[in-house]
């Protein structure tokens, strides 16, 4: 398979070839390695590149790969070279439209900042939301109109909840 | 030797990794132990790892550990002849401590004349000028006029702080660095004062200019013996909250530490104090130690001194609060090596430390030479959303800082904790940064130093990517092989509403769908 990855918005391309089984040889811009990967407690995986013993915890969330390896994060995008032709042809504009924001964990929301009709900008407080003892700030991730709020103060929310859509 | 009892039966008013360390020191002392929890606890460690638990109420903690009546009652109901509080909820409170007393229970930490007096900082303050203790100088009465306010200024000597009276956390100050520029802010200061606070008082302290926590371990008994377990450096600090404590401290030279060490035992002497306790102080970059304030418990950071000294200091506790004398000289405590502590917090440190609540799906814990974890945590455990986000404590000994350092990182390599988002990393992006390294920190290096500027990464970013694209492939297999069992599965029915389903059960879009059923 070929991939273009991107990394702190430079694109690298890479092909992956499963030579064995948890085995692979991969290509990153022509250079080659041959990897040996095995799983343990969930998302650690153990790699071994050409001879060298790696650690990294990866987390798939929304179309990137949260890398972690010796404390330094990696966010990371594959897509496969077609897909990405596609995209680019119909003008690939992910950030626009209806975004609807989500809770990032479980907690009691304390204030709602906005009401339906607000116009806010990126970086706004959108509301309140307690966990652990810590007061944290929702913000908003881009410039738009409130167009739903799901939520009322004093209400638990789960993670993943829905709290506020933006258009 | 003095009359003393000896507790048959401690009831820890606490829980998380505090609870299991207080609960491991009765253990060796052939105490039993009774836990309480609360709605969200039944599966903590803390109620596995005592003798007897109990119930006290629902998760919130004004509704559980926070309950005074719940925890005395369960502690005369279950014979208790002590009571320890650990650190935060009721360690403090001295209606806990008159609720114990008062049903024949020992409160394990100090009697509530000296909680009183050092309590209240303003007290305290005057209780250590009087016992010669150096504090802050400054005054505390508002300044009653710019002529008044200069005359102070010129004594206490610049750089010096203009404080408000009802400020407080950080707010309303401002560093003045000579006369001019005082009278220059004077009326400005008032004035925000005065919107901010609806009060224009102000009053005059001299600004300790990176300034440096540095705190002593002290052990006092109730027959006036008393020793001091040497200092702990917690400059490291994010937001007011410490997160690495080191024991010694790289700020002081020996005779400034036995001169603090001095000190903290004459602060703590003055208010009668009889527990073990810790004297907090900032120090200047000329050495100069000026009191903070007096934390009447046992702190989060006790493992560092217990690391350089030996000495178990929750057994030491409970054998004051049993009356009986501190077994040790002072010239029997020594200081060898080095220790540093990790707190280890649910938290996403490249979310911006949001917490992380949740269940741990999988846990690998660091071992080996000079390696100390105090944990609440386990694979299969749950943090509750409801407490503290410290989950645990990562603790190293070897015999100089530069190895302690070299430990730590090894340490905090092999550490693993899954399913939810801890400081680890954020640890080890301390940990090698040069300055830490050197010893070049201060109360405000976190904000300053670590969260503003970029730090080098050490992470191979080739494996990072192969680990990427790796995980890819396998998801777009992964997927493929579902389709293919959906398409043999699922001939009948509306083929567009199954793709759907089906699609929100592999969280694939019908793009992906489309692409690998054509």
């Amino acid at each position: 398979m070929a991939y273009v990855v991107t990394v702190d918005k430079v694109e690298y391309r890479v092909t992956i070839n499963e030579i064995d089984a948890d085995k692979y040889e991969v290509t990153i811009d022509d250079k080659s390695y041959i990897v040996d990967t095995r799983l343990s407690e969930e998302s650690v995986y153990s790699l071994i590149v050409n001879g060298k013993s790696y650690e990294v915890d990866l987390e798939y969330k929304e179309g990137v790969y949260n890398v972690l390896t010796e404390g330094d994060l990696f966010k990371i995008t594959v897509m496969d070279e077609l897909k990405k032709k596609m995209l680019e042809r119909r003008g690939g504009g992910a950030a626009e439209g209806k975004q609807v924001i989500k809770s990032e964990m479980p907690g009691a929301i304390v204030d709602v900042k906005v009401k339906v009709g607000d116009q806010v900008k990126e970086g706004d407080v959108l509301l309140i939301l307690e966990a652990m003892k810590m007061q944290n700030e929702i913000r908003a991730p881009k410039d738009g109109e409130v167009k739903e709020i799901f939520v009322k103060p004093g209400e638990n929310v789960e993670a993943d909840a829905q709290l506020v859509v933006i258009e | 030797m003095a009359e003393y009892k000896e507790f048959k039966k401690v009831l820890i008013a606490n829980r998380g990794e505090i609870a299991i360390r207080v609960i491991r020191a009765c253990r060796k002392m052939g105490i039993e132990t009774v836990a309480v929890y609360s709605e969200a606890d039944r599966n903590s460690l803390h109620v596995r790892y005592a003798d007897e638990a109990y119930y006290i109420g629902k998760a919130p903690a004004s509704e559980s550990y926070l309950r005074i009546d719940k925890i005395v009652e369960v502690a005369i109901k279950s014979g208790c002849d002590a009571v320890h509080p650990g650190y935060g909820f009721l360690a403090e409170n001295s209606e806990f401590v008159k609720a114990c007393e008062a049903n024949n229970i020992t409160f394990i930490g100090p009697n509530t004349e000296s909680m009183y007096i050092l309590g209240d900082k303003t007290r305290a303050r005057q209780k250590m000028m009087d016992a010669d203790v150096p504090v802050v100088p400054g005054m505390r009465d508002p300044v009653e006029s710019l002529e008044h306010a200069l005359k102070i200024a010129k004594e206490i000597g610049y750089p010096i702080m203009f404080k408000a009276s009802a400020g407080g956390g950080g707010k309303g100050m401002r560093l003045i660095n000579d006369e001019e520029e005082f009278k220059a802010v004077y009326d400005l200061a008032k004035g925000e004062a005065l919107s901010a606070f609806g009060d224009d008082r102000m009053y005059i302290e001299k600004a300790i200019v990176h300034p440096r926590h540095v705190e002593v371990q002290i052990a006092r008994d109730k027959h006036g013996n008393a020793i001091h377990l040497y200092e702990r450096e917690c400059s490291i600090q994010r937001r007011h909250q410490k997160v690495i404590e080191e024991s010694p401290s790289m700020a002081i030279n020996d005779e400034v530490r036995e001169k603090m060490g001095q000190a903290a035992i004459r602060a703590v002497a003055a208010a009668n104090y009889d527990s073990v306790g810790t004297v907090e102080f900032l120090v200047d970059k000329d050495m100069n130690f000026y009191f903070l304030e007096v934390n009447t418990r046992l702190q989060v950071e006790h493992p560092v001194t217990e690391m350089v000294t030996g000495i178990d200091i929750v057994k030491l506790q409970i054998e004051i609060a049993e009356g009986k004398p501190i077994p040790y000289k002072q010239e029997d405590i020594k200081q060898v090596g080095h220790a540093i502590e990790c707190r280890i917090y649910a938290e996403d440190p490249d979310k911006n430390f949001m917490p992380s609540p949740g269940f741990i799906t999988g846990s690998r814990l660091p071992g080996g030479p000079g390696v100390r974890v105090d944990s609440g945590v386990y694979s299969s455990g749950e943090v509750p959303m409801f407490y503290d986000p410290m989950v645990a404590k990562l603790i190293v000994w070897d015999v100089d800082r530069p190895n302690a350092i070299a430990r730590m990182k090894r340490a905090l390599r092999e550490y693993v904790i899954k399913g939810i988002k801890t400081t680890i990393p954020f640890h080890q992006k301390v940990l090698r940064n040069e300055n830490f390294i050197k010893g070049n920190i201060s109360t405000e290096f976190i904000d300053k130093e670590v969260l503003v500027k970029p730090q080098p990464r050490k992470g191979c970013l080739e494996v990072a990517i192969a680990a990427a694209a790796i995980k890819e492939y396998l998801r777009e297999k992964e997927l493929r092989s579902k389709l293919v069992e959906f398409k043999e599965t699922c001939g009948a029915g509306s083929p567009w509403k199954e793709a759907g389903r089906r699609a929100a059960m592999f969280g694939a879009s019908f793009g992906d769908i489309y692409r690998y059923s054509t």
